[in-house]
């Protein structure tokens, strides 16, 4: 363009010179040519709005349509304007959406692709890319949508049909075989009276009825508050495992809250890992049920990376200070080492009911699981998704 | 894009053609314009300098660049292939020659009488007149720039190898704009074309102006520069408002020609409302910006011109004080050497030399009319001229049907008759440079080139001797047989020469030494060798007495 700019210059001294009043006109036209061409290129982008449609929360495996709606809030068009989307690899379909389209003067236009969530995570949509341009060649301008745009794709749910959890919390939901937590809601039938029983006991209709006094049974019943602690200390992984034993856990946690919140219980969630949204290292979900609170954990879950952060036998007395008296504590590890099992005795100690849930490979669980039998918790080995589904109950 | 693919699916690369790009009529209008308006500047230049009525030079040029364009852009068809040889573009030249000649007569000079044949006849040269070779150089220029910049804008459209690679995906999928290499980027013929249409521009204005100013000095004081001229006719006006406005907006063609290249190789699909609006929209940007340009005072009058108009007087004025000390330091530098040349400045003044008259050249006498050279000049000229535009007709398929029946036999007879002439004249030759090679003399020959034998390496030197002693032999009546070694030669020669029976020995075996042995003969030896040589020289000389030759060897 300098060429051009010296050319514009030498016209000008020949009309000057020449006192020819067509040269000054041909100055005109090229000058205002370039200057319009550079004006115009600089408003374009200030003057667009971009945005984009979509649901940003998605189940794993599920498509997700996106639609990016670009408005032209100018009066002059946009003569051609190039998007290039970028897309983290575990969301693309195939080519990314690059598209050049151009824009009438207050037009608006929309682009649409899909992704496909096929690892849980939080994911950056964007940032799309704006190029425009003069018609010319005599102005480019680039820029990028300013506003972030998310992408939350839960982590994977297996379903569970009866897990083997105790608790030692009375009057809840969950049927349980201690016939010390007998429900009174759970009439599971007729007996004689004997003496001792209470009378607020006796079935006074079906003692008229039968002329003998009959007594209700109970089913026994627990409250199973529950609340998932999971490991994500980095250095506590194994230097090979560490991503699959990671995101494994992470799919234990969602498996086992989504049972429980099925199951009616108000579950809870705890982990040292990286929040990205938050920023926090160190995180507790109060337990709570209900579908909202499950969506809730499983976006924490969706969110929760591996990071670097305290270790977890530090930190789980301090997040586990404030629950109540016989709350179930799954506490989800990779290995389950002494100072985790140090921790979870002090937990049966102060009244909780700590399940360690081990997930990366150990040649010798028999021993580990003793010792946890005799420190007071169970301990299971799960290390993939048969383990997980054969935790049932056995009696 | 044109359909490329064959009866079985399959994707023929080497007749992809960008066809969006290249049937488009707006951009070789465009070119057209520009190229038939280049010569608008050259044109005021000739109204300016002649008398010449060139009121048809402007629509010509424009005929001409159509021309140019439209032959430019079949050559670029793949079925075009066979026709892209220097002849078409000749026998273009020359139709367009001839259109002109046609033109002069008809709008200029009116057509030529018989006294003007006939002086065609006499002097051929005659006819390229000025007018003719003056209107025909800018003929030319218009054509030349309405091919080169066609050729140019082809060069921009999506090229077959870009096509295939796009097309295959052999290459993996990720698409580059390297993947098909180009010897010469978009953006660098754009640049290129560019430059040429802006400096060409400014030439071309500058040019056209010029013709029509002269210089003057305004103000009292003399500070003001300034340069009056007269307004241009308005058909250069025209021509050079089309070439720059066609210039922008085929500016804007090569950009979108550079984007839509990038876009195609990196696989960015475009929507097709950017390519619908992009001419319109150019066009309708500048007629905008002209518009306002219109509207908006103009230069001359403005303060800004003043300005500059003074600015410049100043510059004068400062250039003509700055060369008015040169000079003055100049003449004081060289003031001392006027005394130099003082005595030579008195002296008388040189006779002038006789005049020697010329005497006038001799007639030269001839029986021929003197119309005949033309004739036959003016025939081949013809033959030429009809060939050519029988070619061009040809090529662009206007000799179809009977007439193409015909032209096709008159080619192959003519075919026929060019490949007979062809194979005699090769004959001739062959059996000419058979001749000569036969002929060639040998070195030791006597009609042979003279050998230098100072010069010569000492084996060769040695060889020489026994060589030359071997012929003096023969002149003397013992040849040597084919049959017989040297050293039974040498036998023989010292039967007829027992004198010198130590001197053939040596000889002898000094040229089997040279002429066999691998080891490298010093200098001293051939000089040993040539005394050798001078004696056995001389005893052969013994009976004959020819003392003088060996002398003058010697």
């Amino acid at each position: 363009m300098n060429d051009m700019t010296l050319l514009f210059v030498i016209l000008l001294v020949i009309a000057i010179l020449l006192r020819l009043d067509f040269v000054f006109y041909l100055v005109y036209v090229g000058v205002g040519t370039y200057a319009l061409a550079r004006w115009w290129t600089a408003r374009n982008l200030p003057h667009l709005n971009v945005r984009r449609i979509y649901t940003d929360h998605a189940f794993l495996g599920q498509t997700v349509p996106v639609s990016i709606e670009i408005e032209n809030a100018s009066w002059w068009p946009i003569p051609w304007l190039r998007i290039d989307e970028t897309l983290s690899s575990n969301l693309s379909t195939g080519s990314p959406l690059r598209q050049v389209l151009s824009l009438r003067p207050r037009e608006k236009t929309s682009l649409h692709y899909e992704i496909v969530g096929r690892q849980r995570g939080f994911y950056d949509l964007g940032p799309a890319l704006l190029t425009t341009g003069d018609l010319f060649g005599f102005a480019e301008a680039q820029g990028r949508v300013a506003r972030p745009d998310h992408l939350t794709v839960y982590p994977r749910v297996i379903p569970l049909a009866k897990v083997d959890l105790k608790s030692r919390s009375p009057y809840g939901t969950v049927k349980s075989q201690e016939r010390i937590f007998a429900d009174p809601a759970r009439v599971s039938g007729k007996r004689d009276y004997q003496p001792g029983d209470p009378l607020h006991d006796i079935d006074w209709k079906s003692s008229a009825h039968g002329a003998r006094l009959q007594v209700k049974k109970y089913d026994p019943a627990v409250s199973l508050t529950t609340v998932i602690f999971l490991d994500l200390n980095k250095p506590e992984y194994g230097t090979q495992l560490s991503y699959q034993a990671s995101e494994w856990g992470i799919e234990i946690a969602a498996s086992l809250a989504n049972y429980l919140i099925t199951q009616r219980q108000s579950v809870g969630l705890a982990s040292n890992g990286s929040d990205p949204l938050t920023g926090a290292q160190q995180w507790v979900i109060p337990a709570r049920g209900g579908r909202v609170h499950l969506m809730k954990l499983l976006e924490w879950l969706a969110r929760v990376q591996l990071a670097d952060t305290s270790p977890f036998s530090e930190w789980l007395p301090r997040a586990a200070m404030d629950l109540a008296w016989g709350t179930t504590v799954i506490v989800i590890h990779p290995s389950g080492d002494d100072a985790t099992c140090r921790t979870l005795h002090g937990l049966v100690r102060a009244g909780l009911n700590p399940i360690l849930i081990v997930t990366e490979p150990q040649y010798q669980f028999g021993v580990l699981r003793e010792r946890a039998r005799r420190l007071g918790f169970p301990a299971h080995l799960m290390t993939d998704e048969r383990d997980l589904k054969r935790w049932k109950v056995t009696r | 894009m044109e359909d490329t693919t064959d009866q079985a699916g399959n994707t023929r690369y080497q007749d992809f053609l960008d066809d969006s790009w290249v049937r488009s009529l707006f951009r070789p209008l465009l070119i057209s314009l520009l190229s038939a308006s280049v010569v608008a500047g050259p044109l005021a230049g000739l109204r300016a300098l002649t008398s010449w009525r060139l009121g048809y030079v402007l629509p010509l040029a424009l005929l001409v660049a159509v021309e140019g364009v439209y032959s430019t852009l079949q050559r670029g068809r793949p079925q075009w292939r066979d026709r892209r040889g220097l002849m078409l573009r000749l026998a273009e030249l020359v139709t367009i020659l001839l259109i002109l000649r046609l033109a002069i007569w008809t709008f200029s000079t009116g057509l030529p009488g018989t006294d003007q044949v006939a002086l065609w006849l006499v002097h051929p040269e005659a006819i390229l007149d000025a007018q003719f070779l003056a209107v025909g150089v800018l003929l030319i220029l218009a054509w030349g720039l309405a091919i080169g910049i066609t050729a140019d804008f082809l060069e921009l459209a999506i090229q077959p190898d870009e096509f295939a690679a796009y097309e295959t995906h052999s290459w993996d999928e990720s698409r580059s704009h390297q993947r098909a290499s180009r010897a010469k980027s978009r953006l660098e013929t754009v640049a290129q074309f560019t430059w040429r249409w802006g400096w060409g521009g400014g030439l071309l204005v500058a040019c056209a102006a010029l013709s029509r100013t002269s210089f003057a000095l305004e103000g009292s004081s003399g500070l003001k520069f300034a340069i009056t001229g007269a307004n241009l006719p308005p058909d250069i006006v025209v021509a050079l408002l089309c070439y720059f406005i066609s210039g922008l907006i085929l500016l804007s063609e090569g950009r979108l020609a550079v984007l839509r290249g990038r876009w195609y190789n990196q696989g960015i699909s475009v929507m097709p409302g950017v390519l619908k609006r992009w001419h319109l929209s150019s066009v309708l940007i500048i007629l905008l910006v002209a518009l306002v340009a219109a509207l908006l005072p103009l230069g001359r009058t403005g303060p800004l011109a003043t300005a500059l108009e003074y600015v410049l007087g100043l510059m004068v004025r400062v250039g003509q004080v700055v060369m008015a000390f040169v000079f003055f330091l100049f003449t004081a530098l060289l003031w001392p050497l006027r005394f130099l040349f003082r005595s030579s400045d008195q002296q008388q003044p040189a006779q002038a030399l006789p005049r020697f008259e010329m005497p006038p050249p001799q007639q030269a006498v001839t029986h021929l009319p003197p119309w005949l050279g033309g004739a036959i000049y003016w025939t081949l000229i013809l033959a030429v001229l009809a060939y050519l535009l029988l070619s061009y007709l040809n090529a662009h398929g206007l000799l179809a049907g009977l007439r193409g029946g015909r032209w096709l036999r008159l080619r192959f007879w003519w075919s026929a008759r060019w490949a007979r002439v062809s194979a005699s004249a090769r004959k001739a030759t062959e059996g000419l440079r058979k001749r000569l090679r036969l002929r060639r003399p040998s070195p030791l020959a006597p009609g042979g080139p003279p050998i230098h034998v100072g010069s010569l390496p000492p084996a060769a030197k040695i060889r020489y001797f026994y060589l030359s002693t071997l012929q003096r032999a023969a002149q003397r009546g013992l040849a040597r047989p084919p049959y017989k070694t040297p050293l039974e030669f040498g036998q023989d020669l010292t039967g007829q020469w027992p004198d010198a029976e130590v001197d053939f020995k040596e000889l002898t075996e000094a040229f089997l030494a040279a002429r066999y042995d691998r080891r490298t003969i010093p200098a001293d030896r051939a000089r040993a060798v040539q005394r050798v040589w001078r004696r056995a020289l001389r005893s052969l000389r013994r009976n004959t007495g020819d003392k003088g030759e060996d002398q003058a060897r010697d």
